[in-house]
């Protein structure tokens, strides 16, 4: 006996597999998520991101600033950088550090910048690092790093600019080490 | 800070350093010491970089100093901070010598102005500032040639609005239309590569005529208004901008 079905149940199947898919106990194989890749931060995206280091691990947000002691006790130097920035010398993507004194009394820091780039899984990964540098204040020219990264295209998209500065012989805090993140016409895959 | 695009600006002529200039003052630290101590720092534009070298390393084009910043968001009744950004790079250029400039040449983030914000009195609102050059040294007029230069859209609507203001400063007396991407006689090439704006520059606009004095002031002036017509012309991609000295 064939068995029968209503019109209106077999139209309201239909629409319900358009709307809401296979249901999970049907699908033959788990879906993989997307992986991650860069582009464009949303407004806000710095309150919940995650930093993460070349090697994709994830940098502890105290690693990126100071420490509660330092902030008691510390001098503040004046944390130097600018924003990501296409280079016009070049497909890359360029970033400069250095430091003024701010309320520091030494006049040398070890000084280096990082570049890092916004994934769509909210998380700014590390693309460049400068070596770490010995530096007098003031970002003239031989006081000054660089981290830079050549582009894999010219694709819109965020980065960030971090400047780590430790004033040598002095506990120091640092303001604002991450810089605002801007769109620039670079990508690296 | 929300963006503009990148603003730029290139000097070519001739630089003598005072006797006295070190070299640690560097273009980039003199420019970002006085965006920083006139308040433009982080309010008009965010840094990027500046030198006295070709940023290409291409010699004997006579560039002698370049700057490159994020310009800021353009509020509805200001224009792009075309005159403070060449203000900035002047003096950060005269305080480390003496410099006879022969060229200036700018890239002009015109997608970052939105001509429906900006109120009916103030269409191209650097007109407001026009009377700064109404009193002036009569022997300060000086010929130019000016190449406005796009990747893309037809220049003929800049060259037809400015045409249409009442303004004295930018007297234009010919012009002419090219296209392809040769650059016009007389016109420094772009100082980087095509991915860097909207390039290669395809159309060319090339008008000649004079400007009220040669100055940085003017220049920017100039600057100012081209990109606020090409706004309004429907351009949405940056501009290419040379001003040359004719004598």
């Amino acid at each position: 006996m064939t068995p029968s079905y209503s019109r209106s149940a077999l139209v309201a199947a239909l629409v319900s597999l358009a709307v809401w898919g296979v249901p999970a106990s049907v699908s033959a194989a788990p879906v993989r998520s997307a992986e991650p890749v860069p582009g464009i931060a949303p407004p806000g995206a710095d309150e919940t991101a995650v930093y993460k280091d070349m090697d994709g691990r994830i940098i502890p947000r105290a690693d990126l600033g100071r420490t509660a002691t330092a902030q008691l006790f510390g001098c503040t130097p004046v944390s130097g950088r600018d924003n990501p920035h296409r280079s016009g010398t070049g497909v890359a993507a360029s970033g400069h550090g250095w430091w003024d004194k701010g309320n520091c009394d030494n006049n040398r820091a070890n000084v280096f910048n990082c570049l890092y780039e916004w994934y769509t899984d909210n998380s700014w990964v590390q693309k460049a690092c400068s070596p770490t540098k010995e530096l007098k204040p003031g970002g003239g020219s031989s006081n000054r790093t660089v981290a830079r990264r050549d582009c894999t295209d010219a694709e819109r998209t965020s980065w960030r600019n971090h400047v780590d500065v430790d004033v040598i012989g002095e506990i120091d805090t640092a303001e604002k080490p991450m810089n605002q993140a801007d769109d620039v016409n670079c990508r690296v895959r | 800070m929300r963006s503009a695009g990148t603003l730029f600006g290139a000097f070519y002529g001739e630089l003598v350093p005072y006797p006295w200039h070190d070299p640690e003052h560097d273009a980039y630290q003199l420019f970002h010491q006085r965006s920083l101590a006139m308040g433009w720092l982080d309010r008009l534009w965010g840094m990027n970089d500046a030198g006295r070298e070709h940023p290409g390393g291409v010699s004997g084009t006579g560039l002698i100093s370049w700057f490159q910043v994020e310009a800021g968001a353009v509020a509805g009744d200001r224009p792009l901070p075309v005159r403070s950004f060449l203000a900035c790079a002047g003096d950060a250029v005269a305080r480390s010598g003496r410099a006879d400039l022969t060229a200036v040449q700018l890239l002009l983030p015109v997608q970052g102005i939105d001509p429906a914000s900006r109120p009916a009195y103030a269409s191209v609102p650097s007109l407001m500032a026009v009377e700064w050059f109404g009193e002036r040294d009569p022997g300060a007029r000086t010929p130019v040639t000016v190449a406005v230069s796009s990747g893309g859209g037809e220049l003929h609507v800049v060259e037809e609005r400015l045409a249409g203001l009442k303004q004295d400063v930018f007297v234009h007396r010919s012009s002419s239309s090219l296209h392809g991407t040769t650059v016009p006689d007389g016109i420094p090439a772009a100082p980087f590569d095509d991915t860097f704006w909207d390039g290669p520059a395809r159309h060319h606009a090339v008008l000649r005529g004079e400007l009220a004095e040669w100055s940085c002031d003017a220049v920017g002036w100039l600057g100012e208004v081209v990109a606020d017509c090409a706004a309004l012309g429907g351009l949405r991609a940056p501009l290419l901008v040379s001003v040359v000295r004719d004598r």
